[in-house]
């Protein structure tokens, strides 16, 4: 009988908890803009927030509270309604940055190509959300 | 047997006299025909759109841009199609660049597309905010040497064996004709032509305009067969010549060697897409993206090394040094009769 209700809280407790590891594991984001003399590198994997900004690099680990902000901004956004908005012809003589943005969504991953000072407003909204977390 | 042998003997013979020798015939303008499948001024590459999920959509996407892109701006697009056309048509006639590699099949004897040194007057605005911005008439020698050295650069035991035969001597020289000191109370342009619409271009000249653009940006360029009023280049004074206010890795002037490239018609060495794309040089290696700071040789990627020191890469100051005799021909055909620069050399 013990071993009965040992299992079953076993069984009650343990879905949960793994759901919620599971649930930090599912957004990855990375932005990187870069051109000669100018990095900027945002990464988020799992709840550790980096920034390298021109090679001054700072690491956060976010809490709960932070991390599921986040996951709301996140889930806010219209990926399909977004689009690259980089010219290569700007690019081709150094007028432009190129911000290339990568998120893993659950089982989806977005690539967009931007010009890293005219990025989307939710895009923007969400790098200096995150980029705020590490001030 | 023998009348055999002689029979089919003399057949050869006359059939080899009868043939053309193509290699008598010295290819002119009119009659060479020139790929110009591959040419680009906008297109996404390899990136997508959209999420990977949906990749049959980022073609239609990318040429949907693009598409966009040409029909507001059809004009340029024709002007560099010509442009890159007859560049194409002069290296074209003048024998094939040698291979990168270092395969031992020779370099550096191609002729080029225009015969003789080209000299180029310069005139740079200096556009200031602040002292600091206003630099000195030294800081502005210095950089009128280092391009003087970079485009006449006769020594290329610098660079990796396997590059030294491709080194070029562009045989360009640069006069610095006016300098124009503007007070202006803007204190950072960005790169929207703002500082060139207030302050426009002199003709056949190389304009500089010594500016602060901000926002991360060192410098940047105007290809040949754009609009003549903001036809030059546009550098930061930090990262303008080798003295005064110049800051490291940036101090020893290959911004504006890079930008001045650009403005000769060199694109950037990757070719600013993947290893397909190509910067239209048949002698630079294949890359699939810009090097930074000062890379370890051999950097190897789309299975070639890198040149990371071509002054169209994106490595720091110190660690770039050579044009390849490619890139030569490239700029030079611009001075050739019909060339966008032809006004430069009249």
């Amino acid at each position: 009988m013990k071993f009965l209700i040992f299992f079953s809280t076993l069984i009650l407790i343990l879905p949960p908890s793994c759901e919620k590891q599971e649930a930090k594991k599912e957004i990855e984001i990375k932005y990187s803009a870069q051109t000669r003399g100018f990095k900027y590198v945002l990464h988020l994997k799992n709840n550790i927030l980096k920034i390298d900004k021109n090679n001054e690099i700072k690491e956060i680990t976010l809490n709960k509270s932070q991390y599921s902000n986040i996951h709301n901004l996140v889930n806010n956004i219209e990926f399909n309604k977004i689009e690259n908005n980089i010219s290569t012809d700007e690019l081709a003589v150094d007028r432009a940055i190129i911000g290339i943005f990568t998120i893993k969504l659950k089982e989806k991953k977005y690539t967009f190509e931007f010009n890293h000072h005219k990025l989307p407003y939710p895009i923007q909204d969400l790098l200096n959300h995150l980029e705020a977390l590490l001030n | 047997m023998k009348k055999f042998i002689l029979f089919f003997a003399i057949l050869a013979l006359a059939i080899v006299a009868c043939q053309e020798n193509t290699d008598e015939v010295a290819p002119t303008q009119e009659t060479l025909t020139v790929d110009m499948s591959d040419f680009y001024v906008h297109t996404y590459d390899d990136l997508s759109a959209r999420s990977a999920t949906a990749s049959n959509n980022d073609k239609c996407y990318s040429m949907k841009v693009l598409n966009q892109q040409l029909a507001e701006n059809p004009g340029l697009y024709k002007k560099m199609y010509n442009i890159e056309k007859h560049t194409r048509t002069l290296i074209a006639a003048k024998g094939k660049p040698t291979k990168p590699g270092g395969g031992g099949n020779g370099g550096g004897t191609t002729p080029t597309p225009y015969e003789g040194t080209v000299n180029i007057p310069v005139y740079i605005y200096v556009v200031y905010s602040n002292s600091s911005q206003n630099i000195s008439d030294s800081q502005i020698n210095s950089q009128i040497a280092v391009l003087n050295a970079d485009f006449n650069d006769t020594n290329y035991n610098d660079v990796p064996s396997e590059f030294q035969n491709l080194g070029a001597d562009i045989d360009i020289n640069f006069t610095l004709a006016t300098v124009d000191r503007q007070a202006n109370s803007t204190p950072s342009w960005g790169t929207s032509s703002a500082v060139k619409n207030a302050y426009p271009a002199i003709p056949d000249h190389l304009t500089i305009w010594v500016a602060n653009i901000g926002g991360g940006i060192l410098g940047y360029a105007q290809f040949p067969g754009g609009s003549a009023a903001t036809d030059g280049v546009v550098i930061s004074p930090q990262y303008f010549g080798t003295t005064g206010t110049a800051t490291a890795p940036f101090d020893k002037g290959r911004t504006a060697t890079h930008e001045v490239g650009h403005w000769l018609n060199l694109r950037h060495i990757w070719g600013d897409g993947r290893c397909r794309q190509d910067d239209f040089v048949a002698d630079t290696p294949s890359s699939d993206g810009p090097n930074y700071g000062c890379p370890s040789y051999p950097t190897v990627n789309c299975k070639s090394t890198d040149m990371t020191m071509n002054y169209m890469d994106y490595t720091d100051d110190d660690c770039m040094n050579m044009f390849t005799q490619g890139q030569k021909d490239r700029m030079r055909a611009i001075f050739a009769t019909g060339g966008a620069r032809e006004n430069l050399v009249q």
